[in-house]
């Protein structure tokens, strides 16, 4: 089961970043969405990396192996595409703002209580340690993706576009939270829906990532 | 023959380094730079024995997960250098960091050859030559493609190095894992597939390059 589930999660992430490839980069686009679609196919090849070592190892390594960095290495290409590109244009750092960074922080609030519910049910060991920084890595990028959805667009109309693609990236942020604390808390029937849901919103990434660009160019 | 790795590496780097002075300045950046690569490579096989030991020699282990980080790394480090200290063109920095992979893979190719000197083919040789080669090559192309990018934005640079590291890593070790599984065949057509479109990319971004530059040019002639 384990096996297909990975299986499933490579080839919808494989799917959305070919799309991806296909709908941005024939032709000259922002380096932001160029991040974004980057950042699912780094996705794709740490779940790719997981489901080879399935197959071919039956089972994957608990502490640190090259698949974490996928997951890393996605959410930082969101978190750099959102703080590098965007941040500046939404949040000149006034006052005006500052209920909204304060409200954003709910997100890594929520990443960081799961981890240490996490941490409270393993105990330390080696995988805690990777999990904890792969928490890191999804709290940066989660706040940046609630402060998007929730800040007002002031100057540019661009962040209000963005804003169904960002609220897609905090749930996935969350789901890839869900599947470390699964890993700790056998829930055979909650681990298929949260892999079946983060299998939709790679898929999704794209679609709606396109939608919003529609919206911000026209 | 303890001292076989630095044996080779003298024979090769010699000879490289002795055809520096001839050469023209783009050739000798790229030839230097294989150098590097080539350095790097002496540089991890003997990072990579202190890690197999400390792993108790779990072979499978090390090779799948932890010679990937510090291959990647190791390699490109000269490229992140050379991108924030002297220059961030693209097409120099790919040529580069494609000169950096192949004079790691030379060295590695030559040190795993000599260590099996009774058991290699023709058939190795393609495998080697088309998968480590292009795998070492593709990887830093991959690091170096990316930091001409992110190097001009300051607020992406390291959340964006990290990032091509880990996409680099990833590929690197997912080919590891390839070649010494059941699915040996794919292993060896990954770096192949990655290698054409990441040239059709290459070649497409020279035209669309060339484009832009011919209409400034007809601006600047005087004639």
């Amino acid at each position: 089961m384990e096996k297909h589930l990975f299986l499933a999660l490579t080839i919808s992430a494989a799917v959305g970043f070919g799309y991806g490839l296909f709908r941005f980069f024939r032709k000259k686009s922002a380096l932001y969405i160029k991040m974004i679609v980057y950042g699912i196919g780094c996705a794709m090849l740490g779940r790719l990396f997981e489901t080879l070592q399935l197959f071919s190892n039956g089972s994957i390594h608990s502490g640190f192996h090259v698949g974490v960095l996928g997951v890393v290495g996605s959410f930082l290409f969101f978190y750099s595409s959102n703080y590098g590109q965007m941040a500046s244009l939404v949040d000149d750092g006034s006052k005006t703002f500052r209920k909204y960074r304060l409200i954003a922080l709910a997100a890594p609030a929520v990443v960081f209580g799961m981890y240490i519910f996490y941490f409270c049910l393993t105990g330390f060991c080696e995988s805690t340690v990777v999990c904890g920084i792969e928490s890191l890595v999804i709290a940066q990028s989660s706040y940046f993706h609630l402060k998007h959805v929730i800040i007002p667009d002031v100057d540019y109309g661009v962040i209000r576009s963005l804003r169904t693609y960002n609220l897609l990236a905090l749930v996935y942020a969350f789901l890839c939270m869900a599947e470390i604390l699964l890993t700790a808390i056998r829930l055979p029937a909650c681990t298929v829906i949260v892999y079946v849901l983060m299998c939709i919103a790679l898929l999704a990434f794209v679609p709606v990532l396109e939608g919003g660009v529609k919206k911000w160019t026209t | 023959m303890d001292n076989l790795s630095y044996i080779v590496f003298i024979c090769i780097i010699v000879s490289f380094a002795l055809m520096l002075p001839l050469m023209e300045k783009k050739a000798r950046g790229v030839v230097a730079f294989m150098i590097v690569g080539i350095f790097s490579c002496l540089f991890v096989s003997e990072l990579n024995n202190v890690l197999l030991r400390s792993f108790h020699n779990d072979m499978y282990y090390v090779t799948t997960t932890i010679t990937p980080v510090t291959e990647e790394i190791v390699k490109a480090i000269p490229v992140l250098y050379y991108a924030i200290v002297i220059s961030d063109d693209r097409r120099t920095l790919i040529g580069y960091s494609y000169a950096v992979g192949v004079g790691f893979a030379l060295l590695e190719n030559i040190l795993i050859l000599v260590e099996n000197i009774y058991d290699v083919s023709i058939f190795w040789a393609l495998v080697r030559g088309f998968g480590s080669g292009l795998v070492h090559g593709v990887c830093t192309v991959a690091v170096g493609y990316g930091i001409s990018y992110i190097k001009k934005r300051r607020k992406l640079f390291w959340c964006g190095t990290f990032a091509l590291l880990s996409t680099a890593i990833i590929y690197h070790a997912t080919y590891n894992l390839l070649v010494q599984s059941d699915l040996q065949y794919a292993g060896i057509l990954l770096p192949i597939i990655t290698y054409i479109p990441l040239i059709l990319l290459l070649k497409k971004s020279d035209a669309s390059g060339d484009k832009r530059e011919t209409p400034q040019k007809a601006e600047n002639d005087p004639a």
